[in-house]
């Protein structure tokens, strides 16, 4: 909790907080762009166009805004070179454990911040269905987890380049593959891990080429997609924080 | 002595490899452009014109802006870390000569990012076998494509003098990307420095057409804007080194 605390110290006027509610304002002008085009007729199925837009619009934005707050997390101590210090004081694989429980904080607040703003957004838009409670708690859920896997990847590398290009180059590049990934069948989305806000989407949407129309509808969640994600977790996890513990300070 | 300040500048970027983001980056979008291409020749029956649109659908609007503020971040992180500043703005340089030198050198990155991907759609081409001539247009689409860059660029190197850190930059290019989209749609993009990139390249644009003369003159005014504010900024600000 100390060295929580820390992190909050060092972060405290680094303005962090302005990406992330610069993350959500954008989110929001978009959904709002495009739920308020809405036809009358298409309303009914309001709530899942919203959080099948949301995945999209997550993985352009996520993977990017992810990087960028992990870099702001992790430059400071490049800039100080303070690892010296830090490792008198604890050990490598707590002050991981602290910075990393950091950007969980930092990523959950905004996530819940942009979900609980999206809901009312739908709630003015005058969705016709009721509110799907689970659904939206399923989807913040599973989101959170994906962008967790990706902060911890880009902790990992933020901490262990610091040149924080190569941290940003790579965030570019999740934000093309999860873009991308959208576009090809699962198996591919599965194999890379900004995929997964893809793979782990709460709607789905069917578009027939002859009348044109689309019909969204609920999708269900597998526990072998669960699976994976913890597997991902598992791997991230244990090669950046290996690779920090053993970084020669 | 701007042609020696870009020397300089070019020693700088000599040993590292940011420029490589710009040569390994558009591989991506022509890999999985072409792939959504070829499973969808039914609906993109127009030949070289419809791989285009498939290879900068998406990289000019989010991705781009996004890669030039790497580069313009990296340009300025070079002269915020150390004491460099005080090393910079002593030099017997010009403050102007000093931006210049880092805007051509952006300009430079700008056209060889237009290049690699005009060189990876003309591969990607022939590997799919797009049948019908190359389109003739291409070099108009890479030239207009790299002015609109260099419109970004004097965005992206204004903001990241003003904001001494690596990653909101970087965060605003995509932020602005996205916006330049939405004035895109709206038809006021010449109004938006971002749009000008998706403007110049045709991207999202089904007719590939161009009114030449606004945009010229939109690019024209954007980086004539952001240049004057940059070394407006750099010689009267006292300088923060560390």
């Amino acid at each position: 909790m100390k060295l929580l605390r820390m992190e909050f110290f060092k972060c405290r006027r680094r303005k962090i907080a302005l990406i992330c509610l610069a993350f959500v304002a954008v989110q929001l002008a978009w959904m709002g762009r495009t739920l308020t085009q809405m036809e009358p007729g298409e309303l009914a199925q309001g709530w899942m166009s919203l959080l099948y837009n949301l995945a999209v619009i997550d993985a352009v934005m996520l993977p990017l805004t992810i990087s960028a707050l992990a870099s702001r997390n992790c430059e400071l101590e490049h800039k100080g070179s303070t690892w010296k210090l830090w490792e008198t004081v604890t050990t490598p694989q707590r002050l991981f454990g602290a910075k990393l429980a950091w950007g969980a904080i930092l990523v959950g607040g905004m996530l819940l911040l942009r979900t609980v703003l999206l809901s009312l957004l739908g709630l003015a838009v005058g969705f016709p269905t009721q509110i799907p409670w689970g659904k939206l708690l399923l989807s913040f859920a599973l989101c959170f987890g994906v962008s967790f896997v990706i902060y911890a990847l880009q902790q990992g590398l933020s901490l262990w380049f610091v040149n924080q290009a190569v941290p940003l180059a790579v965030g570019i590049f999740g934000s093309f593959v999860g873009l991308f990934a959208l576009f090809f069948p699962q198996w591919v989305q599965r194999c890379v891990i900004w995929g997964y806000y893809g793979v782990l989407i709460q709607a789905g949407m069917n578009w027939d080429p002859v009348t044109r129309a689309t019909e969204f509808y609920w999708v269900q969640t597998r526990p072998l997609e669960f699976g994976l994600l913890a597997l991902w977790m598992i791997v991230v996890l244990a090669v950046g924080r290996g690779l920090f513990v053993r970084k020669e300070v | 002595m701007l042609l020696r300040a870009l020397r300089s500048e070019g020693m700088k970027c000599r040993r590292s490899p940011v420029w490589a983001v710009f040569l390994v980056l558009p591989l991506f979008p022509a890999i999985m452009g072409t792939l959504n291409y070829l499973g969808n020749l039914e609906i993109l029956d127009n030949g070289w014109y419809s791989l285009w649109s498939q290879h900068t659908i998406f990289s000019a609007s989010f991705f781009m802006p996004a890669q030039f503020g790497v580069f313009c971040a990296w340009q300025w992180r070079l002269e915020h870390t150390d004491h460099n500043w005080n090393s910079l703005m002593t030099a017997p340089v010009p403050v102007r000569d000093l931006y210049w030198s880092k805007f051509l050198l952006a300009a430079g990155v700008a056209v060889l990012g237009q290049v690699c991907i005009g060189v990876l759609y003309l591969l990607s081409g022939q590997l799919a076998g797009v049948s019908g001539g190359l389109p003739l247009q291409l070099a108009g689409w890479m030239f207009f494509g790299a002015l609109g860059g260099m419109a970004v660029c004097a965005v992206q190197l204004f903001l990241s003098l003003v904001i001494r850190s690596f990653a909101p930059p970087v965060a605003l290019g995509l932020v602005g990307g996205i916006a330049g989209l939405v004035m895109t749609s709206q038809g006021a993009g010449l109004y938006c420095p971002y749009s000008l990139l998706c403007l110049g390249m045709r991207a999202n644009n089904p007719n590939l057409s161009l009114e030449v003369g606004p945009f010229v003159l939109a690019c024209g005014v954007c980086i004539a804007l952001f240049s004057f504010l940059t070394i407006r900024c750099m010689a009267g600000r006292d300088v923060t080194t560390g």
